[in-house]
């Protein structure tokens, strides 16, 4: 024990508070009227609405770990994920879909059914006031996206969001200064400490010992003052909950050297690279005003692995997202009111060579390969987005992987020929991604998977893992209800367990 | 000095500024300030890429970067942006992002692009 930390004393500890911490508290938080003590530690601030009202550039610092640019240790991917109050529910856009039932008949985990998943997910969704944004509120960004689908017969549909009172400003994926979008920062954990849950933030986990979280607290600078004062603690529990992405928690797990042979921790990464696409417009469009997505079209998931979604992204991260620089680059951007934008997501597959390392100072490295079937999938994305955007009357389109910077309707026909798989160059075309996951996966094989299916990790049964570090392989969906969903589960095995747990 | 000169010509490329046009003090600031704040190692590695963006020029014009003339400089930096190695494709992709982040991250760009976001947006959706 160091010598200069405080000691506190739990019942549960729960690391990170987005989807899954924020959910693992909402649900045990109950628990708290019978005397047990809950806490959840958070690396990041809590947010005052003044925090998420500056330029693009600054909030995405405050927000985001690396300012949204995390990269890969061979740079050629960027990775999105928040810290803060709330976790990444705090950034990201509230799109509500359910796991593909295939996908969890495909994870093969005993016990867990994909109608258990979509129940539980169901269950979020009433929480969360998810719902069909009705037609008024739909922009055009959304409107043409959903025309040009239907105008070449692709799948489109309308999927809900979580938003409750929602002004439009459009900025989501910064945070809502409105509070409109129902994260775990605004419905779970409010919740968890109205009912004596108390949530710790600017707290960082350094590693963990039996049973012990070894945590500094240190002020940011801005946020609201953590409830700890700055220092060192050692914090207890009979359990804790690693709930702190599909980044940190298999960081955490490995600087922890914890007793228990996990050859699986850390591998099994997956993230849905996406690609941003752009195309203009003759005339202005509804783009930055209202909610920024409502519709998806899974036309080429079976097929070519891939997710079409509506999105709108600001100056800077429009401006890094296309290949080109100079006089046309800046011409497409001259008219951000003229943008029309597709998220393309791709559905990777889980590989043990992707995987989650950490460097000497014990901070996260991603060692990831985009594989061949990946690139054959962003690049079919692009071909098809671009039909989609000239179906909606678009009068040019940028391709990153094309042979020329503008695609024009004339060029509509050879879109094939115009954006090769040879274009699709590494370092090239700019590959982001938002949806971390696995990392800590479920398995009965301890050899392939960290923990069991109700997120215990094997060989310690006082620690438990609640996020999207779970998934076995990528949810080939916008994850944050399966991340809930699974959530939930993991507490109610806790819940069940508590009793049995020594101290 | 010489610095900021191979950088203003350098962001003023990538960017798709004129010839006649200069780069805002502000843009630069930004840039710089964003490489400072880099973890030791990526700056180490930013350093040396901007380095070989700066000099490797000389082999095929006789002359370093900021010493081409426009059209010389954009097609140095095609030939970085498709480079048959893809460390140099990636790291033309940073210095491009650096370049970018500096421009479009400057918090009055916004109306200059037509881009005006509102907090109360869905009031704006069918004006």
């Amino acid at each position: 024990m160091s010598s200069d930390a405080q000691i506190r004393d739990f019942d549960i500890v729960i690391i990170g508070s987005g989807a899954g911490g924020g959910t693992v508290a909402a649900e045990l938080a109950p628990l708290c009227r019978d005397g047990i003590r809950i806490a959840v530690l958070e690396a990041g601030p809590r947010f005052r609405p003044d925090d998420l009202r500056g330029p693009e550039i600054a909030a995405a610092e405050k927000l985001y770990v690396d300012g949204g640019g995390f990269f890969t240790r061979d740079r050629a991917m960027t990775l999105a994920f928040a810290r803060g109050y709330g976790g990444s529910t705090q950034v990201y856009t509230g799109t509500s879909l359910k796991i593909p039932a295939k996908v969890v008949a495909d994870w093969g985990i005993a016990g867990l059914s994909a109608d258990d998943v979509h129940r539980r997910s169901d269950k979020y969704m009433a929480q969360n006031n998810v719902h069909l944004l009705p037609e008024e509120l739909i922009n055009d960004n959304n409107r043409l996206f959903r025309d040009g689908c239907r105008k070449l017969g692709f799948r489109v549909e309308q999927f809900p969001v979580n938003i409750k009172n929602c002004r439009g400003s459009g900025h989501c994926n910064l945070g809502c200064e409105h509070g409109a979008k129902q994260g775990t920062n605004v419905v779970q954990l409010p919740a968890a400490e109205r009912q004596g849950v108390e949530v710790v933030t600017d707290c960082h986990v350094e590693r963990l010992g039996d049973r012990t979280c070894h945590v500094t607290v240190e002020p940011r600078g801005y946020g609201t003052p953590s409830r700890w004062a700055a220092g060192r603690y050692e914090v207890r529990a009979k359990v804790v909950v690693v709930a702190a992405g599909a980044i940190s928690s298999p960081a955490l797990l490995l600087r922890s050297r914890l007793p228990a042979k996990l050859p699986a921790l850390g591998r099994y990464f997956t993230c849905h690279p996406a690609l941003i696409l752009v195309a203009q417009h003759a005339s202005a469009l509804s783009n930055c005003h209202g909610h920024p997505k409502s519709y998806c079209s899974n036309q080429f998931a079976e097929s070519e692995g891939f997710l079409l979604e509506t999105c709108m992204y600001f100056p800077f991260v429009t401006a890094k997202s296309m290949a080109g620089f100079g006089r046309e680059h800046r011409q497409m951007l001259a008219r951000m009111d003229h943008l029309q934008m597709i998220l393309a997501l791709a559905f990777d597959h889980a590989s043990a060579s992707n995987r989650v390392r950490i460097d000497r100072q014990g901070g996260p490295v991603v060692d990831y390969t985009l594989s061949p079937a990946v690139w054959q999938s962003l690049r079919g994305a692009m071909v098809n987005a671009s039909r989609i955007f000239f179906a909606a009357g678009a009068e040019r389109v940028h391709a990153p992987a094309a042979r020329k910077f503008f695609l024009e309707p004339a060029d509509e026909a050879t879109l094939e020929s115009w954006i090769p798989q040879s274009g699709m160059l590494l370092g090239k075309v700019p590959i982001t991604a938002a949806h971390p996951m696995g990392g800590c996966r479920m398995g009965a094989d301890r050899s392939t998977s960290v923990t069991d299916s109700w997120g215990r990790v094997h060989g310690l049964p006082w620690l438990h893992v609640a996020d999207a570090s779970l998934f076995p392989s990528s949810a080939e969906a916008n994850p944050y209800l399966t991340v809930m969903a699974l959530a939930d589960r993991v507490a109610e095995g806790i819940r069940n367990r508590l009793p049995e747990l020594p101290e | 000095m010489a610095r900021s000169i191979f950088l203003e010509a350098l962001v003023a490329r990538i960017v798709g500024l004129e010839p006649s046009e200069t780069v805002p003090e502000e843009v630069l600031a930004i840039v710089q300030d964003a490489i400072a704040k880099r973890p030791p190692a990526l700056r180490k590695q930013v350093g040396l890429f901007l380095a070989l963006l700066r000099w490797l020029p000389a082999l095929r014009y006789g002359a370093r970067f900021d010493r081409l003339v426009p059209d010389q400089q954009i097609a140095v930096l095609t030939w970085f942006q498709s480079a048959p190695i893809s460390l140099l494709r990636k790291g033309f992709w940073g210095v491009k992002a650096l370049a970018f982040m500096g421009y479009y991250g400057r918090p009055e760009i916004g109306s200059e692009l037509g881009y005006r976001p509102a907090s109360g947006g869905n009031d704006l959706l069918h004006v």
